[in-house]
């Protein structure tokens, strides 16, 4: 059994240390200059930690599952949270890239409607207007599996916790009230 | 020693990273054929293993669909550069060396595609192998409660 590499991204920069990341990291990095555009910050500092604990989780160890259980309840709160914020940000994008597309397409050729559309992608304008479209599209929709990928975890580490629990409650009850 | 036989998907994984590779950025799969092996011989008698499985697939779902959601970027980035180009064309006057970049930057689109197809794919995969290890668990866990 194995589990996937963690950190499959590596960003060398001259006169900057290393950098390694997930896709999802490496996603939000791109998308954090287009949110900040729009007055919003993205932040995930922790979410490795929190999928590292899920992954060396191992049967039996309900302490760890207590708090792998709440972690990822919290994270699938917050993404899901992120997740609305990105999407307003996606469909104004969306709305953006559709306004600028027509100014470029009637600029290039105000007679045929298709040659304007043809020869608006080599606008810049709209070119930024894609790319930031792109990149928040991207990026909503990996945070909307990050909210049932947490839900998932949660739901086992619950399950593993509710069995283990009422075994050792069975076995002594007083063991488990001071533990 | 016998080489190993690709899966469709790797093929196609395989091509695409060389597309990636320009942008110095690469797929890494590593591990993922020997979590497919361990599930296809699980024996849902072993709850441990069940349970360390159920794990590893549930982050190769998650693992699979961040992949997919860099790789539908990566086309919709590819298909901005194929419009660009379309945009540079002169009916009048057609030039091979544009022709040449256009079906270049259409053979990317159809790979990525291609590849994001597979990655759904594997996601589904992934998150059904995820369930059936849970039911295994369970099931398991039952009968030793039964049996303890």
């Amino acid at each position: 059994m194995a589990r996937p590499p963690l950190s499959p991204i590596v960003i060398e920069k001259e006169s900057k240390p290393k950098e390694e990341m997930d896709y999802f990291g490496f996603l939000a990095r791109t998308v954090h200059p287009i949110a900040k555009k729009y007055d919003m910050s993205l932040n995930f500092k922790g979410w490795q930690d929190t999928k590292l604990e899920y992954a060396n989780l191992k049967d039996g160890n309900y302490t760890v599952a207590w708090k792998v259980m709440e972690e990822m309840n919290l994270w699938a709160d917050y993404f899901s949270s992120c997740a609305n914020v990105v999407q307003k940000l996606f469909l104004d994008s969306e709305t953006d890239k559709i306004e600028i597309q027509a100014i470029a397409s009637a600029e290039a050729d105000n007679v045929k409607v298709a040659n304007g559309d043809r020869l608006a992608n080599k606008d810049i304008r709209v070119i930024n207007a894609r790319k930031d479209r792109n990149g928040l599209k991207a990026l909503y929709e990996d945070l909307q599996a990050k909210v049932k990928f947490c839900e998932r975890c949660h739901y086992q580490a619950k399950s593993m916790y509710d069995v283990y629990t009422r075994f050792v409650l069975s076995q002594s009850p007083d063991k488990v009230k001071t533990s | 020693m016998a080489r190993k036989k690709q899966t469709r998907f790797e093929i196609v994984a395989k091509a695409v990273n060389q597309h990636l590779k320009e942008d110095g950025v690469v797929l890494n799969f590593k591990g993922y054929r020997e979590t497919v092996i361990a599930y296809s011989r699980m024996a849902d008698n072993h709850v441990g293993e069940v349970f360390d499985l159920m794990i590893d697939c549930l982050l190769w779902s998650n693992y699979m669909h961040e992949v997919r959601s860099f790789i539908e970027w990566k086309k919709e980035e590819a298909q901005l550069r194929l419009d660009y180009h379309l945009a540079l064309e002169d009916k009048k006057n057609p030039s091979a060396q544009l022709e040449s970049t256009i079906q270049s930057w259409k053979q990317k689109i159809r790979e990525y595609k291609l590849l994001e197809k597979h990655l759904i794919s594997q996601y589904k995969f992934f998150v059904k192998a995820h369930d059936q290890c849970k039911s295994a668990y369970h099931k398991g866990i039952k009968v030793l409660g039964h049996s303890a």
